[in-house]
């Protein structure tokens, strides 16, 4: 039964159709295979939606989306630029740091790389950064709008988890900036190797890094508010988002930026974006019900604790296999469909929710810039060059998915990075 | 007159998308707010379900036409032009007669659940699973509008 499943799901996956009816159309033929009425499809499907918590996606998907285009990025890129930008390979470091900035008020990586790329990416030609290089960096700088709070991705492997979203939050920040720290010294030794960015280095007198942190006060203040809430415990993670949502539109407001026109562009493709993350939990809701009554869960608990005798074995071994679903899948569903199946196993092991929660978020982050199929790394691409292939970002791609997995490697050696700040909220 | 049903649809679609998304933001902010000046509003959380209802499945559909359902289609691009049509027809006729089957058991269950009203705000509970057959039927519409006029596809650039 799992291998004609399995066999199933890859190859209408592997033909073109889209995620969530890959999962929903492999539900419904095995129901018919066992025989169980197909009313019990549409009432799981519906089940897998009627909950209050998924209020939260949509919410930061919105909020993301205003903070992206209301003029935010700008006044973070300068932050960066004046932080970062005189070293050598200055420019790069910006476009990673200010990821890492807007990472703290989006929660998406694809809208994170979107929305520095746009701005960041002609200057780095100007300063003769070569296209793979470029596009190997802001795809995977992306992933820090997953790692860095808020983030959508903990948001929905709280829910399928059921692990606390707000400390999931907190334990993101230190692999994030980790994550930054990193990325930034590889982009320097590499700039500095190749001579990209030798151009100019920017340099600024204090009045002019005074204004410019004056600037950027406003949109650093939004992390502040959001996850000052839900650590204070004055907030739930849903009620953050309405607030990131209010400051965001009040920000673009204030520095006029958006048209009713261009808000109201912004609502529908949020509400798209919410919609097809939702969907693949509806239709996984069936999934799991077909998993469950074939025992399958048990069976693959039953697999680590065969050939995984220690917890680290169990968290190298989760590793591998996201790495290896990584490069061929999208990572939502991937969420979606394994972290309820592994976190009860996780637990059998004594692994801290939080930890294991961590772990998977890096190995999402790093399944994100794999190739071929990585959408992080293609952002990154098209919005280099539209017609730049993925083959094209060979070898610095290479470069960076081994500092991503080792950062990874971090994660899961060094159960610390990820507990220490939560555990000072307890 | 295809076309012009088409973006009827499509902008039916997008209205009901904003409206659902700004209605979630309104209730949430009413409940931070009422629950700072200590008053509740009863029924909120239950409205703010049924909307979530109505913005994944109407979204979903809107979204088959605007091509941001994530998949993987790497493996189909490498082979030539031919057969990436005939596969892409392939998977389009499995979709509809996958979108057909939750239409008709969508609307049964619609049906079954009129007599029955939600706990709070005593709507019939068919008002909550009648969004799955239509926003499927509206499904159907657009793959079959696919497969008449293929358009290229902004896959890939959704992801979180």
């Amino acid at each position: 039964m799992i291998i004609t499943i399995l066999i199933l799901f890859f190859t209408l996956l592997f033909l073109g159709m889209p995620i969530a009816f890959t999962i929903g159309s492999v539900s419904l033929i095995a129901l018919i295979f066992g025989d169980i009425s197909l009313e019990l499809m549409v009432q799981r499907m519906f089940a897998g939606v009627n909950n209050f918590s998924y209020l939260a996606i949509p919410l930061f998907v919105l909020a993301g989306n205003i903070m992206g285009q209301g003029g935010l990025t700008k006044r973070l890129l300068a932050l960066a630029d004046a932080l970062v930008g005189r070293f050598s390979g200055g420019l790069g470091m910006t476009a990673v740091v200010t990821s890492a900035f807007f990472g703290a008020v989006s929660g998406s990586t694809v809208a994170t790389t979107y929305a520095v790329g746009s701005v960041i990416v002609p200057r780095m030609k100007e300063q003769k950064y070569s296209n793979s290089f470029i596009a190997s960096i802001i795809g995977p700088a992306g992933v820090l709008g997953l790692i860095i709070p808020p983030s959508i991705t903990m948001v929905i492997l709280g829910i399928t988890a059921n692990i606390s979203i707000g400390k999931l939050f907190i334990a993101g920040f230190l692999p994030g900036i980790l994550l930054t720290t990193v990325l930034c010294i590889y982009i320097s030794i590499m700039s500095k190797r190749k001579g990209f960015g030798v151009i100019e280095k920017t340099t600024f007198s204090a009045s002019e890094f005074i204004k410019i942190c004056r600037e950027a006060f406003l949109p650093l203040m939004a992390p502040v508010f959001i996850l000052g809430g839900i650590f204070s415990g004055l907030v739930t993670a849903t009620e953050a988002a309405v607030i990131a949502v209010i400051y965001g539109f009040i920000l673009s407001i204030f520095y006029r930026e958006l048209s009713l026109k261009k808000f109201r562009e912004i609502m529908v493709s949020s509400a798209l974006t919410s919609a097809i993350i939702i969907i693949i939990i509806s239709f996984a809701n069936v999934f799991t019900y077909v998993l469950t009554a074939n025992e399958i869960p048990g069976k693959i608990s039953n697999f680590f604790l065969q050939f995984a005798s220690t917890p680290l074995q169990f968290l190298i071994m989760v590793s591998i296999i996201l790495f290896i679903l990584g490069t061929l899948t999208e990572v939502t569903s991937l969420i979606i469909l394994l972290s309820p199946i592994f976190m009860p196993i996780a637990i059998q092991y004594g692994i801290d929710p939080i930890h294991f929660g961590m772990v998977l978020v890096m190995n999402f982050a790093l399944a994100n810039i794999t190739p071929p199929v990585g959408l992080s790394l293609i952002a990154g691409c098209s919005i280099t060059d539209k017609e730049m292939g993925i083959e094209k970002t060979f070898p610095y791609v290479l470069h960076i998915i081994g500092i991503v997995a080792f950062v990874v490697l971090l994660i899961i050696f060094i159960p610390e990075i990820s507990t220490v700040i939560p555990n000072l909220f307890e | 007159m295809l076309k012009i049903v088409t973006e009827n649809i499509v902008k039916l679609l997008s209205i009901l998308c904003v409206i659902t998304i700004t209605g979630l933001t309104v209730i949430v902010f009413t409940q931070v707010f009422s629950r700072f000046i200590n008053f509740s509003l009863p029924g909120t959380e239950e409205l703010a379900r049924l909307l979530v209802i109505w913005l994944t499945f109407l979204g979903s559909s809107l979204a088959i036409h605007e091509k941001m359902h994530l998949g993987v289609r790497y493996f189909v691009s490498l082979v030539s032009e031919k057969y990436q049509r005939f596969i892409d027809l392939f998977i389009h006729i499995l979709m509809i007669i996958f979108f057909s089957i939750i239409s008709v058991y969508g609307f049964k269950l619609t049906m079954a659940a009129m007599d029955t009203t939600s706990s709070t705000l005593q709507l019939p509970m068919g008002l909550y699973y009648v969004v799955i057959p239509v926003s499927f039927v509206f499904s159907i519409y657009f793959v079959v509008i696919d497969i008449l006029h293929p358009s290229p596809g902004s896959k890939g650039e959704v992801s979180l």
